[in-house]
């Protein structure tokens, strides 16, 4: 570039001063008023366009002062004299790499008062060189605004150039800066304000210079005695506070629970009147009229599809109020701050800070969360964040949270769904705390920072925007998952277990003797230890290893009642489906089904999440780590189960005695 | 301008900010308060840093990989994919530091 780009001296169309004028090159960050400084020095003859050779736009005109002429170059914006853009490659290719004879005769560096330290910079490299330098202030006035100071005589003499404050929209300051510029011309090149290079390496000729520039600073800059604490910056002393902040985010996120059952129950109420009533009659009618009344067929229809879509469209209130809620959070800026928090357990497992993203979308679905570990650029943290993210708990297992919760802890159903995230954040730490000191002990971490939005009022459109796009998400995944797992219980319930006595036709066999039993009934032994091991319960487990979407569903179908999903909160808690669990958990517990069913919550919070997960694990970290990943979570979550199970009987039977 | 430091003053800001985020500060304005320096100044060498490719920056809804946004509901208004409505500023940023390799 440096044989190609002519230099400041020589002639071409751009330039309007008389040859051999001495060249003024303006250089500065960018928007700190350089070009409306040059514009108003120059005046109407400047001419505008891109320096011969280079697509790169500079200004140049003629500026007079009261005996000669001046030949003023406007060069493009740049923070410094290392190029990251083109316009800086050509600023340092003007200002450094072209012979002494060519470079400019004198540097106007226009730096702002409001961000001396940023606009300086540049000022700290060209004092390393043999240039005649004038500093140009701008922004004099906002300075003032945020109660700072600048003494331009103090700074002058730390920085060992000429320092002239400026208003170029107001013209105050010109006339100084044109005797300054004249008198600098006169005199002959100062010398570099340093021999040799500034450091022996990048960082530390950087810090030698802001060291340089931090001394002249706190000499001639006046701050008012109390720097001026902005709102965002009280309210995150206390949200991010050390102790607070990690409370303060437990609290919110157990109102967003609460608020979400609580809320959602009357909603729920007008649903399920919708689907029990009239549809299902609709539906039946129709089938009568046409003639299709045949078990078989109202089976698979009314409480088969009917009911499967009926238990999708009757999450939408429940779903909608979580995503509105965690929406308004986001977009008050309260998420960002969450990340901070969140960032410190980060960094006790071994992951960097990003590993965030991943493991807060997994809250809400954990396939797009495991795609989302791409972000990570080492392969072992990627990895670490695949085999964890099935542990957060999805919104497909809310729904069965909530129906389990309000049927065997009716008024505390918000306190146990929050703690079925607190388990799963800690099943998070714990599970990342035993791969980091087992399997990657080496695994190395960054430091990070996080530059916090301010906060504001929530945007209600962009609230809105952002919950239907990811309800819609949820119920178009959901339907598909739902409708397919419904029809397929339907057939193994409908079909006969091999060697059942007297099951009865096709289509109204007793659920007890149908191939579904038959096959749940194979596993069930296995939860015998956790209370739980009834094939009704286990078969729903099943069922959720596909989707969780569909457990309540394919309880409906078991018990051959209402699916009350379509009921309110509190409603649920006392539906049939309610009274039928109840009585199975009691059965399989033998007399304990509270105990047996916060095993079967924290089961179901551990496992699998969906063969839709592990599609994506496969695809992400290959079969073997999947295939071990899934060994683990069933392994971790039957341990699990069957500590709650047997501890809680432990408990009860010390307090009993 | 600055507040007096626990760091000497031998020390330049680059090299306090530098040993601050090592130290776990994870915000600017604690950065500011943790070194003494001018929030200004912070900003000014966090922006030399990312230059110097010792800290790298990008926001989160920015960080998804393409595959990531694809079965995501909010990719559309997360911020972060192309063509969202949500400006970018409102996800954090996060820099991460990194070191220098000898010599740079």
């Amino acid at each position: 570039m440096a044989a190609l780009t002519p230099s400041c001296h020589e002639a071409h169309e751009q330039r309007t001063a008389p040859a051999g004028a001495p060249v003024i090159a303006f250089i500065g960050a960018p928007n700190v008023g350089k070009s409306t400084l040059f514009n108003r020095l120059t005046g109407a003859g400047r001419q505008m366009g891109n320096w011969p050779g280079t697509s790169v736009e500079t200004g140049r005109g003629t500026w007079s002062l009261s005996d000669r002429e001046l030949d003023a170059i406007d060069f493009p914006g740049a923070y410094s004299l290392d190029p990251t853009s083109p316009d800086e490659a050509f600023t340092r290719e003007l200002i450094l790499e072209v012979p002494s004879a060519q470079r400019p005769d004198a540097l106007v560096v226009v730096a702002g008062a409001s961000s001396l330290a940023r606009s300086l910079y540049l000022l700290a490299q060209v004092r390393e060189l043999p240039y005649r330098v004038v500093v140009a202030l701008t922004m004099n006035d906002l300075a003032a605004q945020r109660g700072q100071a600048v003494d331009t005589e103090i700074l002058s003499e730390h920085l060992d150039c000429p320092v002239v404050a400026v208003d170029p929209r107001r013209g105050t300051g010109i006339a100084e800066l044109t005797r300054t510029v004249a008198e600098t011309l006169a005199s002959p090149v100062p010398a570099a304000r340093r021999d040799g290079p500034a450091g022996p390496d990048d960082f530390s000729a950087a810090d030698e210079r802001f060291a340089w520039l931090q001394q002249a600073l706190d000499q001639a800059v006046t701050t008012p005695g109390r720097r001026h604490v902005s709102r965002s910056e009280r309210i995150d002393s206390l949200l991010l506070h050390p102790l607070l902040g990690p409370v303060i985010f437990l609290a919110v996120m157990w109102a967003v629970f609460q608020l979400t059952t609580t809320v959602a129950a009357p909603l729920q109420d007008g649903l399920d009147a919708l689907f029990q009533g009239p549809l299902a009659a609709a539906a039946l009618a129709g089938l009568t009229a046409v003639g299709l009344d045949h078990p078989l067929i109202t089976g698979l229809v009314i409480n088969g599809l009917i009911g499967g879509v009926g238990t999708v469209l009757t999450f939408i209130p429940l779903m909608a109020i979580m995503f509105a809620l965690l929406a308004l959070l986001e977009d008050s800026g309260y998420m960002a701050r969450a990340a901070v928090v969140t960032d410190r357990v980060m960094r006790l497992i071994g992951l960097p800070g990003k590993a965030f993203l991943p493991l807060i979308v997994g809250f809400g679905c954990n396939v797009p969360a495991i795609s989302a570990t791409r972000v990570l650029g080492d392969a072992r943290q990627r990895l670490m964040t695949v085999l964890l993210i099935p542990f957060t708990s999805c919104s497909a297992r809310l729904t069965v949270y909530v129906m389990l919760a309000q049927t065997f802890f009716p008024g505390s159903a918000g306190t146990v769904v929050f703690a079925m995230y607190v388990i799963s954040i800690l099943l998070i730490v714990l599970a990342g705390l035993a791969l980091k000191h087992t399997l990657w002990r080496t695994m190395g971490q960054g430091a990070l920072v996080m530059d916090l939005p301010t906060y504001q009022l929530p945007t209600p459109r962009l609230v809105a925007q952002v919950t239907w796009m990811r309800l819609k998400g949820f119920l178009h995944t959901a339907g598909g998952i739902i409708v397919v797992v419904v029809a397929v219980i339907w057939l193994l319930q409908a079909l006969p277990a091999p060697g059942a006595t007297d099951p009865g036709p096709i289509g109204a066999i007793a659920p007890e003797d149908s191939l579904y039993a038959a096959l749940s009934g194979l596993l069930a032994p296995l939860f015998t230890p956790a209370g739980f091991g009834a094939w009704p319960l286990v078969g729903a487990l099943v069922t959720g290893f596909l989707a969780k979407e569909a457990v309540i569903a394919s309880w409906a179908q078991t018990y051959q009642v209402a699916d009350p999903s379509a009921q309110s909160a509190t409603a649920q808690g006392t539906s049939d489906l309610a009274t039928q669990l109840q009585l199975s958990f009691a059965e399989a517990s033998g007399g304990h089904p509270v105990l047996a069913v916060a095993a079967f919550m924290v089961f179901l919070l551990a496992y699998t999440p969906c063969v839709a997960t592990l599609g994506a694990q496969l695809r992400e970290v290959g079969w073997r780590w999947t295939l071990a990943g899934l060994i683990g979570q069933l392994l971790l979550a039957w341990l699990l189960a069957v500590a709650v199970f047997q501890g809680g009987l432990l408990v009860t039977g010390l307090i009993g005695a | 301008m600055s507040a007096p430091s626990s760091q000497p003053a031998s020390v330049g800001p680059m090299r306090r900010i530098a040993a601050a985020m090592e130290a776990g500060i994870t915000a600017r304005t604690a950065l500011a308060e943790h070194t003494g320096l001018d929030p200004e100044m912070v900003d000014a060498v966090l922006d030399r840093m990312v230059q110097l490719g010792m800290v790298s920056a990008e926001t989160l809804g920015g960080a998804c990989a393409d595959g990531g946004c694809g079965g995501c509901s909010a990719r559309a208004v997360c911020g972060g994919a192309p063509g969202a409505d949500a400006p970018a500023r409102r996800g954090p940023v996060l820099l991460t530091l990194r070191r220098l390799p000898p010599g740079r």
